[in-house]
């Protein structure tokens, strides 16, 4: 049999993933409605709430792993209000029953305010939640739950600092059936999650890579729409570092011995980014075309950079026309817009608060660079970006609390559910829960 | 019959953990024993937040009722020996680290070589 | 030769041909196939392109500071809910980087303590201990030099909804941090016949579902804050409540960790440590005659005789660990 896809169009499967399809998926799925416009069975309902549930919640744990996980007592709380209790002891509930004086409840539908539902139902597959891959993906540190699950088994994650986890049943690393304990800590490798959460980069040997299709495909057009921004940004760090080279050129004319060295360094360091960027990235012609011509047109630059009577304002000049030609008229951001102005402009021109805010924006731009570097050997696109189709799934529940900086969480407490809120996270209604539920209560 | 201080294997494959038992000597290993006077961990473990590297086993034990079974009569196995010696119930019987001192041979023998 | 046979010899060899002769115009993938490639798209495809073209294009590519959500089919001023047909479950706020920073000082610095920070900013108990825990962690990685996931963090922030705290003006609480477990003992609908004019309180309440539940004044997390506001509802000025709050907390904390310290000195009194080459053993001293009547009770050590092994039985779930030490 032809095995279904994970992320289908035509049976439709909401999933544990960051996946554009699954985010399409979502965005058009409807209310089942369970029971509501056919004949189905209590049985069968509850058999298709089951289904549809369990495509969502760990579809990679075996059935008969997750009903031994299940639980039926759900874990829930309720706010209490410092005030109230030190102004009322508990009696106010009962004064004045019996003497006519106590208002009775009123379950019309007005009073009956949907807010004021504690969902239980959403409560299900609490316990899913616990364990160790589903919270990592949770934690957003892999953008699938079957990510996280790998990160697992690869001993990318630690539990309370430890790759290995020693139990009386000896397992090796901390494995992703491993069911977090309220105060444990895990920990995921920053560079697997800088993988997982970033845009991915396209091989060259890539079968979704443009060169041949690129008429009749529009994935492949717009991966090649991607790249063509991705080397647009990368020139435009070209040019951020072009900034950042400004001051030492512009400060060079009035002290008297001109010291070249740093220009002429900083012209070397640009050319070699230029060759790797041809060499590496799949650019479309015309942007190869142009980092040719910048590299052949550097070359000169350099050695008159070495030439003792060089004026350093007319290289930094040229240099900056080159690198506004290798612009290639896309839209540039401010970074390129900024370096272009610095660049081109000479210093006398410049106020003082203007110079400020240009060297502030230059550390920034440093720190940056610093914190976010092009560096070809990582397995995604540098500088750092999120993946497409990320942000709609950006969630982190109550009951982690997660530290980005170190892709590190803590696992508070259990999932509850209080008042108007359940912490799990579930696509589907309450109904379709409450039929799973049902369902594992094993009274069929 | 005999009495002896022994250990019953428990726990699972490749992860074997010990009750410290009083048993008779002829009855099967895991057999309801007279009495589990404690139990023996022999997997090494690390402390928490521990990266010396250095392990340690966990071992719990009723010292005052092994001293009891002892002074009736009953006979530790080796293992169980080298348990009790750590904590001083027993003379160490193996692994005397101590410098060996040549045991004194009797007045009467040195004389003897030397005449005639 | 049957002329069958050779007809079939004489289209493959036609269909090679073929192949061979237009490598420049056939794509490369679909070179030996000798049928085009479906130019129509299906139609659930065909929809989704659309989508992605007009609906979905605003999810392709996060800008802003703002969490950006699947808009809801009910209503429109629901932006905090990341799936559409599930209104309860809401993206809760997270803390920003500065309210983190400003927790750990508080704490470690100001040496504050972690209820009384939990009191002033409105933060669970159990988050802003794992706040200190965790910052402690980053501050060692960058002590030791160890590179930090910054864009990923700022990506993310950026994503969510976040709370930011001030530390020198009143901020509004993070979330609930007074929140009652809801015990089992209570959930139990029972009939407890008492006079009307009896004085019914939450004590009594508690003893009713069970002797030896306490009553939700005691379960709380922050017992000391119901006092505080007792106190003010008395009469006490504000400022002298709250210093008896933070002399309260102090003082449970002070408290708990005397018992954790006599926890680990009761522990290490009966423990007796030999050290050798290879391992140190520890022999800890134990009752083996607290058996019980029937030489099963709980607080016997080692595997019991008689029992059965409940680890495959539901319920006794033993074989997974409850810590990792």
């Amino acid at each position: 049999m032809k095995p279904r896809r994970f992320h289908g169009l035509q049976r439709p499967k909401l999933r544990q993933s960051w996946n554009k399809y699954n985010l399409y998926n979502i965005a058009r799925a409807r209310d089942p409605r369970i029971g509501t416009d056919d004949i189905a069975t209590f049985f069968q309902q509850k058999w298709r709430a089951k289904g549809l549930l369990r495509t969502y919640h760990g579809e990679h744990i075996v059935e008969r792993k997750w009903e031994r996980m299940f639980n039926r007592r759900l874990l829930s709380v309720v706010d209490m209000d410092t005030k109230y209790m030190a102004q009322n002891d508990g009696s106010e509930l009962a004064a004045g029953r019996g003497s006519g004086t106590d208002q009775p409840p009123r379950w019309d539908r007005k009073s009956a305010n949907p807010r004021s539902v504690t969902p239980y139902m959403q409560m299900t597959f609490a316990p899913m939640e616990r364990r160790l891959d589903i919270a990592v993906f949770r934690a957003m540190f892999a953008s699938s739950a079957r990510q996280a699950r790998q990160f697992c088994v690869h001993g990318a994650v630690k539990v309370n600092g430890k790759v290995r986890i020693l139990t009386r049943y000896y397992r090796q690393v901390p494995y992703p059936a491993y069911r977090l304990n309220p105060g444990d800590m895990f920990q995921v490798d920053p560079e697997r999650v800088l993988y997982a959460t970033g845009l991915p980069k396209l091989s060259p040997k890539d079968p979704k890579q443009p060169s041949t299709l690129a008429g009749e495909d529009e994935v492949a057009e717009e991966a090649l729409e991607e790249e063509a921004e991705s080397a647009t940004e990368e020139e435009s760090e070209v040019q951020a570092a072009k900034a950042e080279q400004d001051p030492d050129t512009t400060d060079a004319p009035e002290a008297a011995p001109v010291n070249m060295k740093p220009t002429r360094k900083q012209i070397q360091d640009l050319t070699a980014q230029a060759k790797a960027i041809l060499s590496e990235k799949p650019l479309s012609p015309a942007q190869k075309k142009g980092l040719r011509k910048f590299i052949q047109n550097a070359k000169p630059l350099l050695s008159r950079a070495g030439r003792p009577n060089a004026s350093p304002t007319e290289i930094t000049d040229e240099l900056s026309t080159l690198v506004a030609e290798l612009d290639l008229g896309v839209g540039g951001d401010d970074k390129a817009s900024s370096g272009g102005a610095v660049s081109s402009d000479p210093m006398a021109s410049l106020s003082d608060s203007e110079l400020k805010s240009l060297e502030e924006r230059m550390e920034e731009l440093m720190d940056e660079e610093e914190d976010n570097p092009h560096d070809p050997s990582k397995p995604y696109v540098t500088p750092w970006r999120p993946r497409n189709y990320m942000a709609p799934f950006a969630f982190i529940p109550q009951y982690l609390e997660v530290h980005q900086n170190i892709c590190s969480a803590v696992y508070l407490r259990h999932p509850v559910v209080r008042k108007g809120a359940a912490e799990v996270p579930t696509p589907y209604p309450i109904g379709t829960s409450q039929l799973a539920f049902n369902w594992y209560l094993r009274r069929r | 019959m005999v009495v002896k201080i022994r250990l019953a294997r428990f726990g699972r494959k490749n992860s074997p953990f010990y009750n410290v038992v009083v048993a008779h000597a002829r009855t099967a290993r895991n057999s309801k024993p007279l009495e589990v006077i404690g139990t023996y961990d022999p997997i090494p473990r690390a402390d928490p937040y521990d990266d010396s590297g250095r392990l340690h086993k966990d071992i719990k034990l009723d010292a005052i009722r092994a001293r009891y079974w002892i002074g009736v009569g009953a006979q530790p196995t080796d293992t169980v020996w080298r348990l009790l010696s750590m904590l001083g119930i027993m003379e160490p019987k193996y692994r005397n680290t101590e410098p060996r001192i040549p045991p004194v041979l009797p007045r009467e023998a040195l004389p003897q070589q030397n005449s005639p | 030769m049957p002329p069958a046979a050779a007809s079939s010899i004489i289209r493959a060899g036609a269909g090679t041909a073929r192949c061979v002769a237009q490598p420049s115009q056939v794509p490369v993938v679909a070179s030996f196939s000798t049928t085009a490639s479906r130019p129509k798209f299906t139609k659930a495809r065909r929809l989704f392109r659309a989508w992605e073209r007009a609906d979905g294009r605003v999810f392709r590519r996060h800008a802003g500071e703002k969490p950006s959500y699947l808009p809801s089919r009910r209503r429109e001023d629901d932006t905090d809910k990341p799936f559409p047909l599930n209104p309860y479950f809401k993206s809760a706020r997270v803390l920003d980087e500065r309210a983190r920073e400003v927790v750990w000082e508080k704490i470690m610095r100001d040496g504050e303590t972690i209820k009384a920070v939990s009191a002033e900013f409105g933060i669970d108990i159990r988050r802003v201990a794992a706040i200190v825990r965790l910052k402690e962690v980053e501050k060692d990685w960058i002590a030791k030099n160890k590179p930090l996931a910054k864009p990923y963090a700022k990506a993310v922030l950026s994503m969510l909804p976040t709370h930011r705290i001030n530390p020198n003006q009143s901020n509004e609480p993070f979330e609930a941090i007074n929140e009652l477990h809801v015990h089992p003992y209570t959930m139990q609908q029972i009939f407890w016949p008492t006079s009307e004019s009896r004085h019914f309180t939450r004590e009594d309440a508690a003893e009713a579902f069970h002797p030896t539940l306490l009553s939700a004044d005691k379960r709380v997390p922050h017992p000391e804050l119901i006092q505080m506001e007792r106190e003010v509802e008395q009469g006490r000025p504000l400022w002298d409540a709250s210093e008896r709050f933070k002399q309260a907390v102090m003082e449970s904390e002070r408290r708990a960790a005397e018992k954790q310290v006599a926890k680990t000195i009761h522990e290490e009194k009966k423990t007796t440590r030999v050290n050798t080459e290879r391992f140190e053993f520890r022999f800890k001293q134990f009752n083996s005659e607290n058996v019980g009547l029937k030489g099963r009770s709980r607080s016997v050590v080692g595997w019991r005789y008689g029992t059965p092994h409940d680890d495959r039985s539901k319920g006794h779930q033993i074989k997974i660990p409850t810590s990792v030490p």
